[in-house]
């Protein structure tokens, strides 16, 4: 009986063990693009990167995700004006500060909807965010898409100005990641 | 997860226009002097520079735009002045021609030979390609307007002379004008 007690004890360990497994898995660049959008007196625009580089840190079945990281370089957004996105890289100081991350604390998914707070990295001041987007799945690959408000003055920027008028503080982030 | 470690970013654009190159690139004359050595900190400080003189672009602009117009109302007030009011108001006429003439040249140098923006131009329409491709009208504009003003010194009553040099004040003043206007898209 005490032999038999130790054996459940022991296969219920190894199960723990292997429940822990953990995969990575990467996002498809071609597919994936963060943008911004910002508001001045005289005009609106937005910014896309397509240059973003991100990983899931999910089960081994794909049906949990435990931790998500995602990083763009500051100079991969196009607003199609070289001179304002040169702007924006002198107030983001992105000489400095080359990437925009965000890492997850945590992340749920309940159906087509998922829910994350984390901490983004931006400008060299980390703060705290909470996103909510749409989860899809289409085939093997797993599409996440979502926006989230920010102000440029939490990260320590001083918005840009055009014509002696500054920008608005509020500025959107729209995300869609694509992961195989 | 760990976050890897920062990237290097690009400290010039792979084209510069050679106004800016002569001063600001690889081997521009600015870099014998240390402070605008190329270094990631130096640059930093090089696009403070940059911001400044684009700004003061901007202010020196509109100085200019008000100063056209003023010479567009004087000027066409001589065409119906005569004696010596006519000799006064071409005396004001040139003087305001030659302060709006400096105020034009400054403008256009502090873009000119501000240091390079970080970024090689992008693919397609942008505002800012059509206010440099309005530059191109205005400065030709204003090159013929002052050119034919000269002339005029010589050629007081060639009334030919004087149509030519309003139709070229006028493009100059219009295609400015508009160059200020497209920004804002």
């Amino acid at each position: 009986m005490k032999k038999f007690g130790i054996l459940v004890i022991a296969l219920l360990l190894v199960g723990i063990v292997f429940a822990q497994n953990k995969v990575k898995v990467n996002s498809v660049k071609e597919e994936s693009s963060i943008t911004y959008s910002m508001k001045h007196p005289l005009h609106e625009w937005s910014g896309e990167s397509k240059e973003v580089s991100s990983i899931l840190l999910m089960d081994e079945a794909k049906t949990t995700v435990y931790q998500v990281a995602v990083s763009a370089k500051l100079s991969s957004f196009d607003s199609k004006n070289a001179n304002r996105d040169s702007h924006m890289m002198e107030v983001t100081e992105a000489i400095k500060f080359p990437n925009v991350t965000y890492v997850s604390s945590s992340v749920t998914v309940e159906g087509s909807d998922f829910t994350s707070s984390g901490n983004l990295n931006f400008h060299g001041v980390i703060q705290p965010v909470a996103m909510k987007g749409k989860f899809t799945k289409e085939g093997t690959k797993l599409i996440f898409t979502g926006d989230f408000g920010l102000k440029m003055t939490q990260f320590k920027i001083d918005p840009p100005s055009l014509m002696g008028i500054s920008t608005n503080d509020d500025f959107k982030l729209e995300f869609k990641v694509v992961y195989q | 997860m760990n976050q890897a470690a920062p990237e290097k970013v690009k400290l010039l654009p792979d084209k510069i226009i050679f106004t800016q190159r002569i001063f600001w690139g690889e081997k521009g004359l600015m870099r014998n002097f240390n402070a605008f050595e190329l270094t990631p900190e130096k640059r930093m400080a090089e696009l403070k520079v940059r911001r400044t003189m684009l700004v003061t672009h901007q202010v020196l602009g509109m100085l200019t735009l008000g100063g056209m117009v003023a010479q567009g109302i004087v000027g066409a007030k001589l065409y119906h002045y005569s004696g010596n009011n006519y000799e006064s108001l071409k005396n004001t006429h040139e003087g305001l021609g030659t302060a709006v003439a400096i105020s034009y040249f400054s403008t256009a140098a502090m873009s000119l030979f501000a240091p390079p923006k970080m970024l090689n131009e992008r693919k397609g329409y942008s505002s800012i390609k059509l206010h440099k491709g309005l530059a191109m009208i205005h400065l030709t504009g204003m090159i013929t307007t002052l050119v034919l003003g000269s002339q005029l010194e010589n050629n007081p009553n060639n009334l030919n002379l004087k149509s030519w040099h309003r139709a070229a004040a006028y493009t100059t003043f219009g295609a400015f004008a508009a160059s200020m206007i497209v920004i804002k898209f």
